[in-house]
């Protein structure tokens, strides 16, 4: 039985573009007039048919190329030219067992090489051995008196402090150990002694 | 990056948007020639089948991709955003051409059916249902073009006009009512 509907079915609407009234299955009628007399059905026809057919043929001419003004639009747009490769490089896209298999690889490599690496830092840094020889000088022996002395005072004049000046010479003089000539071998605590011992080397 | 560089062809539109929005002018060019051709088509049916018209309206609808690119949002299907902006263009259109909504009332006044038959050219049978079809209002002409002419989905015009998809069916359903009254198709069943 006929019954208005306020809108087109789907299947309705493709039966009306694909078959004639009188190509329809007993079903496919039974359906169609569910919905539109046969009258109908072949205005409608023939209306969505017509249809198709002038929007195939009643084509307006293409349209031209982009004009200036979309260029200009374009144009002040446009970002530095360096970033259009890091651009396009965010877009490009791998298959997904591409990119696991390269995530596994950097995780083998990273502890790979985090097994092998040192301990510490420390012991990396080179060492070099040095030799030092220190002799102390010989405490005077102490009479043999039972009787507090008093200590002498014994008057020393110091000679001014000068500024401490290196020179590769009492480097040499200080660090060799081979040198012979005893001064090497003494230790030098202090600025003073040092000049001391520059002025009897020359 | 010499590779990469040849690919814009291969991405989709919606994929082309942020270079567009940068100002990329061969990623435009990509997405000018996909859909160029067919909004002129669109704007030349809406629009007083006017192609000059439609030409300019295809200007300035990129102009608008251009300058919204950056707010595009790529959850959301290019073609539909760009009839989207089409239709608020002509909607702009018909509001600043008050000529034209007189001319449509004139059009849209009811008059007595005209006969179709087969005597007809094709031309002139063309012209007919042409003028029925600027004769339809607007909301329905919209429907009717986006499905039988550009061939969308109920469900993707729902999308560009922003409207439920039970509505996109009823303004359908009352256009090829409104239509096939108007246009009375004289048959035989033979040509069926």
């Amino acid at each position: 039985m006929h019954q208005p509907s306020n809108h087109l079915d789907p299947r309705l609407e493709a039966l009306l573009l694909q078959k004639a009234f009188d190509a329809l299955r007993p079903d496919e009628r039974q359906y169609v007039s569910q919905h539109l007399t046969e009258d109908e059905y072949h205005q409608y026809r023939q209306l969505l048919l017509h249809s198709q057919q002038l929007f195939e043929t009643d084509i307006p001419p293409p349209p031209a190329p982009f004009s200036e003004r979309l260029q200009d639009a374009l144009a002040q747009r446009r970002s530095p030219g360096w970033l259009e490769p890091v651009q396009q490089l965010f877009t490009y896209r791998i298959p997904v067992w591409q990119a696991g298999l390269a995530m596994m690889l950097l995780a083998f490599a990273f502890f790979h090489f985090q097994d092998q690496s040192p301990a510490s830092p420390i012991a990396s840094i080179p060492t070099e051995q040095v030799d030092r020889e220190e002799q102390v000088p010989v405490a005077s022996e102490k009479p043999a008196t039972l009787g507090k002395k008093k200590p002498a005072v014994v008057t020393k004049s110091v000679p001014p402090v000068q500024e401490r000046v290196d020179s590769p010479l009492i480097a040499y003089v200080v660090s060799s150990p081979s040198d012979s000539s005893g001064f090497a071998s003494r230790s030098f605590s202090k600025d003073r002694e040092l000049m001391d011992l520059r002025v009897e080397m020359r | 990056m010499f590779l990469l560089k040849k690919k814009y062809h291969q991405l989709s539109d919606e994929q082309l948007m942020p270079f567009i929005a940068d100002g990329q002018e061969k990623a435009f060019n990509v997405l000018y020639g996909r859909y160029a051709q067919k909004m002129q088509r669109y704007f030349y049916r809406m629009l007083y089948q006017n192609s000059q018209l439609a030409e300019d309206f295809v200007q300035e609808l990129f102009i608008k991709v251009i300058d919204k690119a950056h707010s595009f949002d790529p959850e959301k299907k290019c073609a539909t955003w760009l009839y989207a902006i089409a239709v608020n263009l002509c909607k702009n259109e018909y509001r600043r051409n008050e000529r034209y909504q007189n001319r449509l009332q004139h059009i849209a006044a009811p008059v007595d059916p005209v006969s179709i038959d087969e005597q007809l050219d094709q031309q002139q049978r063309n012209q007919v249902l042409q003028k029925a079809i600027e004769g339809l209002e607007e909301a329905h002409r919209q429907c009717y073009i986006l499905r039988y002419q550009e061939e969308h989905s109920i469900k993707e015009i729902a999308q560009i006009l922003d409207c439920p998809e039970g509505t996109v069916k009823s303004r359908i359903y009352y256009a090829v009512k409104k239509l096939a009254d108007k246009l009375q198709y004289l048959h035989s069943k033979s040509s069926l």
